[in-house]
């Protein structure tokens, strides 16, 4: 069967892959000259810095996208992160488990019954704020929510289902703390694009997809600039809004548009910065509940030296955007920084600082929002992080909604 | 000159390691240090939000 891919980013190439391992002929059109969308290396200064996701993988080589590059045959170097988490609170760091020496003994207990229902209740959908509320009233806690919430999924505490969050918490348990791929995130698309050729597949770079024909509710083909072309499945990774935008007016029901215009992007901005000395000294996530705006950041030079200069750390600070006065939001990042760690002004450069908003967002669809990967029209799915099913956070999001995608595909197959 | 389309542009920073003079830098949106540009237009075909064009004023 002939599959077209629409867009070389994470869920493209690990689509493409994985439908030419089965024998597909596939054709990945890229409208950019080079592939891994948000999810690829920057060389600047000296320093591998990253077009979206941090060079940071939630569940290591163990998780969904762990586990389908080792399927898909990608040699790729996933080393988990010691510890998996630091929490910063007065100037100190802590573990998970000498968290509750912040808390009295009356909190104590009511913290290990969060600690619990987190792992084996189920959540529902009232907000996650919400649900901690009723279980443990500090503000200690909120901001450890809010924390996660933010580093995790560019989402506060109250905007993500408490179902969603203890999904997460027990695929956390499943799967394992996040991992560092050795190269960066390049390292991950790089040897995707090597197995997909090695089975067949074509990338077409600088060639975007202008339109999607569809005949009687089925996929026919789609239009690029090299012409019309003849396909019989398209898998598309632009997002869920812009696939659809691409089919003729009238293909789908309002009832659909109006679903797909209700889903909301989530949206964060990355401050990466240098420094000359180790500010946390783990590649572990170094979460900062106490920060106005920063969920969380991470020192990776500790697992992969080679992301920086010799002599040199990288970090990334990741934080949710609020409203639309981005230099605003900025200045209140670096704050952070700046209070967190107090030698922030004598030992660390800022190299650069990505916003990710509007049709470029974090996520096209917001964690905690669950769209599966079939679409009203035969043949058409979507992949990427539109497509993430509950549960599933960032790039592990990603590889769970393709495999979703894969199993609707075949099973459509044999149904033909 | 490059101007920025600052609708466009999001600041995602694609377009920087590209820039064969580096006279690009991203502080929340692309900033082009016009002293450095030579106006190869290289930016302009990896900008994923077609936020870079070339003005000839």
């Amino acid at each position: 069967m002939r599959v077209a891919v629409i867009g070389a980013g994470l869920g493209g190439l690990l689509a493409a892959t994985a439908l030419a391992g089965q024998g597909q002929r596939v054709t990945v059109f890229e409208a950019l000259p080079y592939h891994g969308g948000r999810f690829t290396n920057i060389e600047y200064r000296g320093y591998q810095l990253s077009t979206g996701a941090l060079h940071l993988i939630p569940h290591g080589a163990t998780g969904p996208l762990g586990a389908m590059l080792k399927r898909l045959g990608v040699k790729v170097q996933i080393v988990r992160t010691s510890p998996p988490g630091l929490f910063r609170f007065g100037g100190k760091n802590y573990t998970h488990n000498q968290l509750q020496d912040l808390f009295g003994s009356w909190n104590k207990v009511r913290l290990v019954k969060l600690t619990a229902d987190l792992r084996y209740s189920s959540g529902g959908d009232e907000p996650y704020l919400e649900w901690v509320r009723k279980r443990i009233s500090h503000k200690k806690v909120f901001d450890l929510a809010n924390s996660f919430c933010r580093w995790a999924l560019s989402l506060d505490a109250n905007e993500v289902s408490s179902r969603e969050v203890v999904s997460i918490t027990k695929n956390v348990d499943r799967f394992g703390a996040p991992g560092v791929p050795i190269g960066g995130c390049r390292a991950v698309v790089d040897g995707l694009v090597e197995a997909l050729k090695r089975q067949g597949g074509t990338i077409h770079y600088q060639t975007p997809v202008e339109g999607i024909t569809v005949e009687d509710g089925s996929v026919k083909g789609v239009s690029t600039p090299e012409g019309e072309l003849e396909f019989e499945a398209v898998v598309s990774n632009i997002g869920p809004k812009a696939t659809a935008s691409l089919c003729e007016k009238g293909t789908f029901t309002r009832e659909y548009m109006h679903g797909l215009s209700s889903l909301k992007a989530a949206e964060g901005i990355k401050i990466s910065f240098s420094s000359d000395t180790p500010l946390v000294g783990h590649t572990c996530t170094f979460f900062t509940p106490e920060a106005e705006r920063v969920g969380g950041l991470v020192e990776l030079t500790h697992i992969d030296p080679s992301l920086a200069p010799k002599g040199r750390h990288l970090l990334m600070s990741h934080q949710k955007l609020y409203g639309n006065n981005i230099e605003r939001e900025i200045e209140e990042g670096i704050e952070d920084l700046r209070s967190i760690f107090p030698g922030f002004d004598e030992h660390c450069e800022i190299l650069m600082v990505q916003c990710y908003r509007s049709h470029w967002p974090v996520n096209r669809v917001a964690s905690g929002t669950h769209l599966g990967p079939e679409t009203p029209v035969k043949g058409l799915y979507n992949v990427g992080d539109g497509i993430k099913p509950q549960g599933f956070m960032e790039t592990d999001g990603v590889a769970a909604g393709v495999e979703l995608m894969l199993e609707k595909f075949n099973k459509d197959m044999r149904g033909v | 000159m490059i101007l920025i389309d600052k609708e466009r542009c999001v600041g995602c920073g694609h377009c920087v390691p590209f820039c064969p003079v580096e006279a690009l830098s991203v502080w929340g949106v692309v900033k082009v240090d016009h002293g450095l540009c030579i106006g190869c237009l290289t930016c302009t075909e990896y900008c994923p939000n077609k936020a870079l064009r070339w003005d000839e004023g």
